[in-house]
């Protein structure tokens, strides 16, 4: 395969059945880079904004950036795109592992799926073929037995699957997809969305490498970063010996470690479930890495009961783990595997249930709805695997659960106590210990998100250097600029963790190595933040008020009770004006007709 | 007049150190000198490092004096006072 500058699209119609390629314009790489960009963008075309999530309306669409299937460093990301069932914004999820890369190597760049299939199906992408097949054999299946047997029927060695769990397929509104076994496109209900249109599984087998503009000087580049990367006291060290399960204690002692649906920011018993835990009880077996990864955060886990799995990682040990008051780490990793096998988002099921449970402690939830299920109460091991479960296959209280914690709240005339921010359920940080990270909560284009700027690296871990979590001067800057920053790597294939060594510069060179489009550093942050604004105008489309670019009451109101950030709350207030004008957004936190012509959005 | 210590991530797995106290000798010690004491002790040898060389900027050492990243107090040269408590983790990053 020679260096392709456009964009190559696989369109595949399941109402049709109808399969055709096509390119996007040379404008769309250079605008919005690959990737996550160009994925929103080709939403964006659409979409008009009315459309119903889990209607046939709906694309999905799985998006590979220039760099996917590369030398370059991790460079195996791909982003599952579409309207979420969840918020009702953008669902935009990545994820690693092996199958974006081989996507890649089909020689597709970016899959488009549209319209539903009549009956379950799945695809096959081999190279030049691509076929539409019947998958009702596979439907009510979890996602290792439908990757083992696609991969035992089709005899292809080397081939990769994407699939839904039955999570998926009963539109529970946080199913995500899985591929190779463990990874996920985790957040905001891809998965449901994959449901609705009777798509079990894509599964892709290819042989052809991309092949940069310029190969000796890419290969020198990603040399280079590799060794970077590898030298780095985090990414060379930290990550490959504890995963991102490091983070567990240091969380904790500095009070943010969200705990019961978000009543405190100290677990008592985080000792018990650290990562540190997952090594000393043995549980820990080795680590993985995703594609062209030096960091092999990947946790492969093994428990005295004899199941085996991949995590928990930081973010669903504390999910399925300190959110919900468990302290038994066999529990929590139960219910991770059973996230992975049945399709689950892990951030979203934990903190709707966590949430479940608050409404079940202060007597909101009564006995009797459980349907003789257990009952609801924070430190249950048996709560959490029983449920995880039911909210998977929406069976009894299981049906509640399906819906999210914000749905489920409102139901009750409870919404204050769903931990959600725009419908979406929070990650493993408690704002008011960090404050940027509350803005940038707030402010994220998917809702609750730590993945669309990661101030928890500055504030809390000294990277790329050391700034006071409770200061809320200039912390407008810092998020605008993470996000920029994020929204290029995402687009570009890579990931994120990445950037725990890696600077912009390094980005730039990458990229330009690779695609020879030469951008200046200027240049390649204005793409980043022109799809920050796509996004947010296609947020807009989507009916989002802005509103909702605020953060659960107790955040902004309930002093911490105790620990270190005793006394906090979130000052929003201090910090979302600076940045609606750092972004050249009005007042109201709409973007300025000349912003959009700036990034040359005016059309879209 | 004691001072908790409390070692965590690849440190604790290196030193097999825990949770223990130190003397806090006159009701209060330079964290500087603890990180020299403390870096006499098997699998803890970095943190002599750090105690001579500094917090690196970019990807540091991260101690916490209850729970207060020291770089926000007096970096190094922070008093740790009887009954407070240490918390130290090697460079760490995840998400």
């Amino acid at each position: 395969m020679g260096f392709s500058e456009k964009i190559r699209v696989l369109h595949v119609d399941l109402s049709s059945g109808q399969i055709k390629r096509q390119e996007l314009d040379d404008e769309v790489s250079r605008k919005f880079i690959g990737g996550r960009g160009a994925g929103t963008y080709l939403l964006a075309t659409m979409l008009k904004g009315q459309e119903d999530a889990l209607s046939p309306e709906n694309p999905l669409i799985f998006s590979t950036g220039p760099l996917t299937g590369t030398a370059a460093p991790t460079g195996g990301r791909y982003m599952a795109i579409c309207k979420s069932p969840l918020t009702n914004l953008v669902a935009c999820s990545n994820s690693g592992g092996q199958f974006g890369a081989e996507l890649k190597r089909t020689g597709t760049d970016l899959l488009l799926i549209t319209g539903k299939a009549p009956e379950p199906v799945y695809l096959l992408l081999a190279d030049e073929k691509a076929e539409l097949r019947p998958a009702s054999h596979l439907w009510g299946r979890d996602t290792h037995f439908t990757t083992a047997t696609l991969k035992e029927e089709l005899g292809m060695k080397g081939a990769k699957v994407a699939c839904i769990g039955p999570a998926g397929e009963n539109l529970v509104r946080f199913a995500c997809i899985i591929n190779d076994l463990h990874r996920a496109a985790g957040r905001s209900g891809v998965g449901a969305v994959m449901g609705s249109k009777n798509l079990k599984a894509v599964v892709v087998k290819g042989s052809s490498r991309p092949e940069p503009r310029d190969n000796e000087l890419f290969m020198d580049v990603v040399k280079e970063r590799v060794k970077t990367l590898q030298e780095n006291p985090v990414t060379g060290q930290g990550l490959p010996s504890l995963g991102t399960k490091v983070l567990d204690n240091i969380i904790n002692e500095h009070g943010a470690y969200p705990t019961r649906n978000f009543q405190t920011g100290v677990f008592e018993s985080t000792d018990e479930v650290c990562g540190e835990a997952l090594v000393e009880k043995g549980y820990l077996k080795k680590n993985r890495g995703c594609y062209a990864c030096p960091i092999k955060c990947a946790r492969v886990t093994e428990l005295p009961t004899g199941a085996k799995g991949e995590g928990p990682e930081y973010e669903s040990g504390w999910a399925l783990g300190a959110a919900v008051g468990v302290k038994d780490l066999i529990a929590i990793t139960e219910a991770n595997y059973l996230c992975n096998l049945l399709g689950l988002d892990t951030i979203s099921c934990g903190l709707t249930l966590a949430c479940a449970m608050e409404l079940f402690e202060k007597g909101i939830i009564k006995r009797e709805e459980l349907q003789g299920g257990p009952a609801l109460e924070f430190g249950s091991s048996e709560a959490l695997v029983f449920y995880t479960q039911k909210m998977a296959y929406r069976d009894g209280f299981g049906k509640n659960l399906a819906e999210g914690s914000l749905r489920l709240a409102k139901s009750y005339n409870a919404p204050e106590l769903a931990m959600a921010v725009k419908g979406q359920e929070l990650p493993a940080y408690d704002p008011r210990g960090v404050q940027g990270q509350g803005l940038s909560y707030a402010t994220s284009n998917r809702g609750g998100c730590h993945v669309r700027g990661y101030l928890i690296a500055p504030e809390v871990l000294g990277i790329p250097e050391k700034l006071d979590p409770q200061a809320t001067e200039g912390k407008a800057q810092w998020v605008k600029v993470f996000q920029d920053l994020t929204a290029v790597i995402d687009s570009m294939g890579m990931c994120l963790f990445t950037s725990f060594a890696l600077g912009a510069e390094d980005y730039l060179a990458l990229l330009n190595a690779f695609t020879g489009r030469g951008y200046t550093l200027e240049e390649m942050m204005e793409c980043g933040e022109r799809i920050w604004n796509l996004e947010r105008a296609l947020n807009i489309r989507f009916g989002m008020s802005p509103e909702s670019d605020t953060l659960p009451e107790r955040l902004l109101k309930e002093p911490m009770p105790e620990g270190p950030q005793k006394g906090n709350t979130v000052r929003l207030g201090e910090m979302l004006p600076d940045y609606y004008k750092l972004r050249g957004w009005d007042e109201n936190g709409v973007p300025s007709g000349e912003t959009l012509k700036r990034l040359g959005l005016d059309q879209v | 007049m004691a001072i908790d210590v409390r070692i965590f991530g690849p440190l604790r797995l290196d030193s097999g150190l825990k949770a223990f106290s130190i003397d806090a000798l006159e009701g209060q010690r330079r964290l500087r000198d603890i990180l020299l004491e403390l870096g006499s002790l098997k699998g803890l040898e970095t943190l002599r490092a750090v105690a001579t060389e500094g917090l690196e900027k970019g990807a540091p050492f991260i101690i916490l004096v209850d729970g207060k990243n020291c770089m926000q107090l007096k970096g190094l040269d922070t008093l740790v006072k009887d009954g407070q408590r240490i918390s130290i983790f090697p460079p760490s990053g995840g998400g």
